[in-house]
């Protein structure tokens, strides 16, 4: 990016603009938060079971927040940072993100990354971007209400068929999405493998022994020794 | 739960969150769209019309069954508080999904449940705190994140996603293995199908069929296998 690019991506105007979506986000998830835990007990839940809620999302959140890490960098490159900001907090998904920067890129005939990027890629990329994420916000604002209607229709009438139909297309989008990681076969599938043989055993043993901290840390226990596992590979095979 | 709890719940909880989630949401759409106007009116950007609507159908192509499909397979774990807080705030597979199972799992709640719902609402939450405050963090800091941080941690967080969806996937496997191992091989198939460009013909390139029909074959499988509880 040349430096004017950089200048104008970065600049303190470009946060003020991007502050008001990103608001909105923190402003909704408060206002919910603060409404479902003072409700939470008087429905019925323990003041133990709320803490251990917010302990185990807390600790379950971080690892897939610090993976985006490198990648909110290559948006921010594209970007700039205020906007990388609003775009990863906004119905943010890196992958989504990358791919809406190059859409914007190939739109105008540019390439990601170069020096032609300048203030006519930059709102091109703030409108594709933007515009192809309003699809969810739109779904979710006139349905959240009335999934079980989405459902039932769905279900052909069958309520009974409601978590039915929910449980096997979970097991669908997970098994696609691990799929992915394990064709064709690399390193990462070794991550895969020893995530699923580390939940295996921790629920095996959790069914015998039910300890609150297997609840809590589980998951993220799983997706560190998978990690783990893979850069061993790799140190041994010399990559890093 | 008794009749006043029921009543709180289905009167006042949900009321507010349903209100609440409409309200923020209808309201988000034009304040995303501040930048792009920032940047027309005071870096004096003349964007072309045709290569918007060239990168939009792009990518709302590549997006389009994401927007149902998303949705309506993980509405049983993030339940009608998550759905807003997910829908306006996004990585709902990586981040939400796991963080609102973790929470359920470890308050001892099903999903679905009224308990499970408040329980999802908080969780979200909770997540939503953490991943908007790592992003500011690294927007403000930048590079000096990278420097600091280990190479051999920088390459270990390449093989996080995998890990994760391989341990998600395996607790899928747990819940209901009958349908998981007819599943399974069903979504390799249609990945060797998708990797040889057998859904090229579908329109704009059918990069969405591999998860698309997964997601059929789940929903199919899952009724054949359970078809007795289908009848009660």
């Amino acid at each position: 990016m040349t430096a004017e690019y950089k200048a104008l991506s970065n600049s303190m105007i470009m946060w003020i603009a991007c502050l008001p979506g990103v608001a909105i986000v923190i402003y909704q998830a408060y206002l919910i938060f603060k409404k479902s835990k003072d409700d939470a007990v008087r429905i019925g839940l323990s003041k133990n079971q709320v803490s251990a809620s917010i302990r185990s999302a807390a600790i379950t959140s971080i690892g897939p927040c610090l993976v985006m890490i490198t990648a909110m960098l290559a948006l921010m490159m594209y970007d700039g940072a205020p906007f990388a900001w609003l775009r990863t907090n906004f119905i943010g998904s890196i992958t989504y993100e990358l791919q809406g920067a190059q859409f914007a890129a190939d739109g105008i005939g540019i390439e990601l990354g170069s020096a032609q990027m300048d203030a006519n890629f930059l709102a091109t990329a703030c409108i594709v971007e933007a515009g192809g994420c309003v699809g969810w916000v739109i779904f979710s604002a006139l349905f959240s209400d009335r999934m079980e209607v989405v459902q039932e229709k769905l279900a052909g009438g069958n309520m009974n068929a409601v978590p039915i139909i929910g449980t096997g297309a979970l097991i669908g989008v997970y098994c696609s999405l691990t799929v992915d990681r394990l064709i064709p076969f690399k390193t990462q599938a070794f991550g895969v493998f020893a995530g699923a043989i580390a939940i295996t055993l921790l629920t095996l043993w959790d069914r015998k022994n039910p300890k609150q901290w297997v609840k809590e840390w589980g998951l993220t226990i799983c997706m560190i020794i998978g990690m783990f596992v893979c850069t061993v590979i790799d140190i041994m095979n010399g990559v890093i | 739960m008794n009749n006043e709890q029921q009543n709180i719940y289905k009167n006042e909880y949900l009321p507010y969150i349903v209100r609440v989630g409409k309200i923020t949401s209808w309201l988000s759409l034009p304040l995303i769209f501040i930048p792009a106007l920032v940047v027309v009116i005071f870096f004096g950007a003349r964007p072309d019309a045709g290569g918007v609507i060239t990168g939009l159908v792009g990518l709302c192509s590549a997006m389009l069954a994401w927007y149902i499909v998303d949705p309506v397979t993980l509405y049983p774990i993030l339940h009608i508080p998550g759905m807003y807080m997910t829908y306006l705030c996004g990585n709902s597979k990586e981040i939400r999904a796991p963080a609102a199972t973790a929470a359920l799992s470890a308050a001892g709640v099903e999903a679905g449940t009224e308990h499970g719902t408040i329980v999802a609402g908080i969780s979200i939450a909770i997540s939503i705190f953490i991943s908007v405050g790592t992003m500011t963090l690294v927007a403000i800091l930048g590079n000096a994140i990278l420097a600091v941080l280990p190479q051999t941690v920088l390459h270990a967080l390449n093989y996080l996603l995998p890990s994760l969806f391989g341990t998600m996937c395996m607790q899928r496997i747990l819940l209901d293995p009958k349908s998981s191992l007819i599943i399974l091989p069903i979504s390799i198939a249609l990945k060797f199908l998708s990797m040889n460009g057998f859904f090229k013909f579908l329109p704009f390139g059918g990069g969405y069929a591999q998860i698309l029909l997964c997601v059929i074959a789940g929903v199919i499988v899952a009724r054949i296998v359970h078809k007795d509880k289908l009848k009660a």
